[in-house]
């Protein structure tokens, strides 16, 4: 069943008068449930793709289909919503909110839905112990590692049990060890709640963990499988 | 609930530059509840001396005020015992003073100058209370009787013709039939008023020794003072309704000295408090536009999650909603710390302009003006906010989510 699909998507910017085409045709299609990895070299418009598909930017032209509902043309306030209900984001630098504690980070997204305080209790205690920040959850992000603060970040990303989560690189501000674990939750979570996760990234070895992988190159998918068969070597290029 | 918790805890981001803010408005606030506080302590202590010094409502021949006499008490008041009987009875008066203003030559003998004389009941000391100073000698009293005419002097008049108490002087002025009249007067107290002039010229009288002089048993007016000064506006009304034939003036028509006051100080401080909260809305301004780029990348991390522009803008609205507030709320509390101070520690002020006595600073706390002042400081507060966040608000997600 299709979760998001993208036609033709195109997208270019404009630096002093140079058309600069990032995104020159993509045509991508996200499954329900399944674990995607986005690759490609820097530059090649991996944010750019994320930023459409996690309806925070507008494609110059083409489609995006929802749920088999074109979004095309959608108010900003109805892509809001659409965001507020099914859409979680992991971003490369966390992105916490600095005043509040790892605990109520990750209800934010449950008091936008309006939940009540006993049911995101649960949610929230649940979750820090699948991440494993249980004990740090009186903690504000300033006083956490990386590792915590991206635990915490998941743990945000996941809270409302979206149907899709955009990840842009989670793991590029963190170790080795750290990053795999962080892609390991990401993926057993997103399982767990049937959430659909299409993460952007640059390790090689974070490719394993992905069902699928797509590569962008010269503005459009050029790679379109499954990780069998793909080597660290072609993932970099 | 949450989003005033959140909004509360941004205030600590940069608690200095929240410090600020926050005392510059309640500073603000200080500074509109001082200023209208001494304005309306003035206004009062005016107001009181005016009701004071004419009473609350002046009884007058109707012509007394808009035309000139050709002669003494020519519009002057007949039968006035009678009618102060008839106010008298009323529950809302305290008492009546009846007064004959009169002017001539005073003369010791060997020097003479103008006076100006007001012929009184002596009971006027006990009904007005102290509305001039008494430097030497007494004052009228109620029961005792005098064979001989006495008279207050001010005090330069006294220094200009040489006497003290218990010395004669002659008032000389024309009857209401035109004739020259003189009587002689024993100096009973030198008094001060604080005005000048008034002092160079005054002498009062009783209110029968006038009347000899000018060969009348007229009035000039009526004054009648009431127990309470909140029932001034009403009882004014009601007499002009009862005497259709007399001239009823309200005290405030002949309080000039009040009037000019308060429109002076409206405006001086009309124009101050624009000036405050112009501070106090750049400030604020100032405060929003920083906080806003400092957060630009939180903006678009919370947009990305779904929240809405309005819940974002209305964050920041919160957040210069409570340094208002809040600094409302210390600014109020350091007023009235202000006034109590005042209170123990008494600040004298220099002599107004054309007086010789100054008198104590105070600062009256307001709950009007505290209300007032602090909706505009909040208002002000959550509008600058606004202008000086929109544009971050606005921001694209994903140029908010680059913003360096
Ligand atoms: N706001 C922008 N204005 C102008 N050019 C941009 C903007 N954002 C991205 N670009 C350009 O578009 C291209 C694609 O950028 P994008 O960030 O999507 O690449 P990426 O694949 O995510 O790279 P990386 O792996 O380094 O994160 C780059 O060449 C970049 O210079
Ligand atoms: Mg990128």
């Amino acid at each position: 069943m299709s979760l998001l699909r993208t036609r033709q998507l195109t997208k270019s910017y404009h630096l002093d008068e140079v058309e600069q085409r990032v995104l020159t045709g993509v045509d991508l299609e996200l499954v329900a449930g399944e674990f995607v990895g986005l690759v490609g070299p820097s530059g090649c418009g991996k944010t750019t793709l994320l930023n459409l598909c996690g309806l925070i930017d507008r494609p110059d032209s083409g489609q995006l289909f929802w749920h088999d509902r074109e979004l095309t043309g959608q108010t900003q306030a109805y892509l809001t919503e659409l965001r507020r209900r099914t859409i979680g984001f992991v971003f490369q630098d966390f992105n916490l909110i600095p005043v509040m504690s790892a605990w109520d980070n990750i209800a934010y997204p449950l008091m936008l839905l309006g939940m009540s305080g006993t049911e995101q209790k649960e949610r929230v205690r649940s979750l820090a112990e699948a991440v494993g920040i249980d004990t740090l959850l009186d903690k504000r992000p300033a006083r956490l590692s990386g590792g915590q603060r991206q635990r915490v970040a998941i743990a945000r990303a996941l809270a409302k049990r979206p149907e899709l989560i955009i990840a842009d690189e989670p793991t590029a501000s963190l170790d080795e060890d750290t990053a795999l674990t962080v892609v390991e939750l990401l993926r057993d979570l997103g399982r767990q709640y049937g959430s659909t996760v299409l993460v952007a990234t640059h390790d090689a070895r974070l490719t394993r963990w992905c069902d699928r992988l797509i590569r962008l190159h010269h503005g459009h998918l050029v790679h379109n499988s499954t990780t069998e068969g793909v080597t660290a070597g072609e993932v970099l290029v | 609930m949450k989003w005033l918790l959140l909004a509360w805890s941004n205030l600590g981001r940069n608690r200095r530059r929240t410090l600020a803010t926050l005392m510059l408005t309640a500073i603000g606030v200080t500074g509109i509840m001082a200023t209208s506080g001494f304005a309306l302590y003035t206004y009062e202590s005016l107001q009181e001396f005016a009701m004071r010094d004419k009473g609350h409502v002046i009884l007058t021949h109707p012509d007394f005020y808009s035309e000139q006499e050709d002669f003494p008490l020519q519009y002057g008041l007949e039968e006035a015992a009678s009618l102060q009987r008839t106010l008298l009875g009323d529950e809302e008066v305290r008492d009546t003073l009846a007064t004959v203003e009169f002017s001539g030559l005073i003369t010791n003998g060997d020097k003479s100058t103008i006076f100006l004389g007001e012929g009184v009941e002596p009971e006027l000391f006990q009904v007005r209370g102290p509305v001039m100073q008494l430097n030497d000698g007494r004052l009228f009293g109620v029961s005792e009787d005098n064979t001989d005419a006495q008279a207050l002097i001010g005090q330069s008049l006294a220094n200009n013709l040489k006497v003290g108490v218990g010395d004669g002087l002659t008032l000389m002025s024309t009857t209401v039939d035109g004739a020259l009249n003189a009587i002689d007067v024993v100096v009973r107290g030198i008094v001060s008023t604080g005005v000048p002039e008034m002092d160079s010229r005054l002498v009062m009288t009783q209110i029968e020794d006038a009347q000899r002089l000018l060969n009348s048993d007229r009035v000039t007016r009526i004054g009648v003072y009431l127990s309470d000064n909140d029932d001034a506006d009403d009882y004014y009304r009601q007499l002009v309704e009862a005497y259709p034939e007399l001239g009823v003036t309200a005290w405030h028509e002949r309080a000039f000295f009040y009037k000019s006051v308060r429109n002076l100080y409206n405006r001086i401080f009309g124009v101050m408090g624009v000036v405050i909260l112009a501070m106090v809305g750049f400030a604020i301004f100032n405060t929003a536009s920083m906080s806003v780029m400092e957060r630009i990348r939180e903006i678009g991390a919370l947009a990305a999650m779904g929240t809405r522009r309005r819940e974002i803008l209305r964050l920041f609205l919160m957040e210069a909603g409570l340094i208002g507030g809040l600094g409302s709320l210390v600014g109020l509390a350091l007023a009235g710390l202000l006034s109590l101070g005042l209170m123990v520690f008494e600040v004298q002020m220099p002599p107004p302009p054309g007086q010789t006595e100054g008198y104590p600073l105070q600062v009256y706390w307001s709950l009007q003006v505290a209300w007032i002042s602090s909706a505009l400081v909040i208002a002000l507060s959550v509008l600058a906010s606004g202008f000086a966040t929109l544009k971050g608000v606005r921001k694209p997600i994903v140029e908010a989510l680059n913003y360096a």
